[in-house]
């Protein structure tokens, strides 16, 4: 049964070759959305492509928002005030520290420098190298960094100088903060 | 006709559609996500500096610093002599005396709580330094100092 309305004729003169069509077997093309639904087979990919594209969208946000920042844990030293002894008492099973200071400075160019060990007044890029040598084992990881920024010094550098000591197991990383700085 | 009914009505409601509440749900999950963030991040926006390396923030108790900038018409008082802006837990502070109670009085609410500092990364030295010293003073053993984190 067909569902199409009867082409119109227009005029006696055109009505020849539908005739001849639809005796040869050749039938219109259908467009109409029903021949199109009926054309199809197969899950519809639809709900499932829209739901991927949410999780997606979900998973990206997550991670945009929930993982771009991290901590470099730091030690605020016993002489801004809190006392004045930093090991602990009366343990004889305690292996003493390496104790290591880094002199953060600036020079004349506004560069920062420094000085540690028996490097005087390296760039940050040879400190950083320098402090990448160090092997990760646990006579590093009980090194003790007093990271001693002059006033000058970026907050960047500073915090570069920390993470660089981080890259390499050294986590016990104190600030050399003054006690003398007046109080505002 | 009655071909062309039964594939164009609805199918009968033998199983229940769950694309559209799943697609509803997870939106409701993002905006929630999304809101929540941006109402838990507490004082002004802070340009970070960058490191490569560091640990992922798991202390649920902490105090959140943020040190940025003073702008040129500061007053020179308080923190406006380090030139510096100051702000606990989203609240501006007045000077160092301020944030030790401040400190103090996290200590004493939860002794295991961490002070989170989040200065700009455009700041010196002397700009940080008197904040982890009022830190100190009020009772901090550690700072977290946050950074940016790059590949």
């Amino acid at each position: 049964m067909s569902t199409y309305p009867a082409q119109p004729s227009g005029s006696a003169d055109n009505g020849a070759p539908t005739t001849r069509r639809r005796a040869s077997g050749r039938h219109m093309r259908r467009r109409d959305a029903l021949h199109s639904y009926s054309l199809h087979f197969g899950p519809n990919m639809t709900p499932m492509v829209d739901v991927v594209m949410v999780i997606l969208i979900f998973f990206m946000s997550f991670a945009a928002f929930l993982g771009n920042e991290w901590f470099l844990r730091g030690a605020i030293p016993f002489d801004s005030g809190r006392g004045s002894n930093t090991s602990k008492p009366n343990d004889p099973l305690a292996v003493p520290e390496t104790k290591l200071d880094v002199v953060l400075d600036v020079d004349p160019q506004g560069k920062t420098v420094v000085t540690f060990l028996s490097f005087q007044r390296v760039s940050m890029e040879q400190f950083e190298q320098r402090i990448a040598e160090f092997p990760k084992s646990d006579a590093t990881r009980n090194i003790v960094v007093m990271l001693r920024p002059t006033g000058r010094v970026p907050y960047a550098d500073t915090v570069r100088a920390h993470a660089a000591c981080d890259a390499v197991g050294i986590y016990k990383v104190g600030y050399g903060v003054g006690r003398s700085a007046p109080t505002p | 006709m009655r071909l062309r009914r039964s594939i164009t009505s609805p199918p009968t409601a033998e199983a229940v559609n769950a694309t559209p509440l799943i697609d509803v749900v997870m939106c409701l999950i993002l905006f929630f996500l999304i809101v929540g963030k941006l109402s838990s991040e507490n004082g002004p926006l802070v340009r970070l500096p960058q490191t490569g390396v560091g640990q992922d923030e798991q202390s649920a108790a902490l105090m959140i610093v943020t040190v940025t900038k003073a702008m040129e018409d500061t007053p020179k008082v308080g923190w406006g002599t380090y030139g510096i802006v100051v702000h606990a837990d989203g609240m501006p502070l007045d000077n160092a005396k301020s944030l030790e109670s401040a400190v103090r009085g996290k200590l004493a609410a939860n002794a295991s709580a961490s002070v989170q500092v989040r200065a700009d990364k455009d700041l010196i030295w002397a700009n940080v330094e008197p904040v982890l010293r009022a830190a100190g003073n009020g009772g901090a053993k550690s700072v977290r100092l946050a950074t940016e984190r790059v590949p």
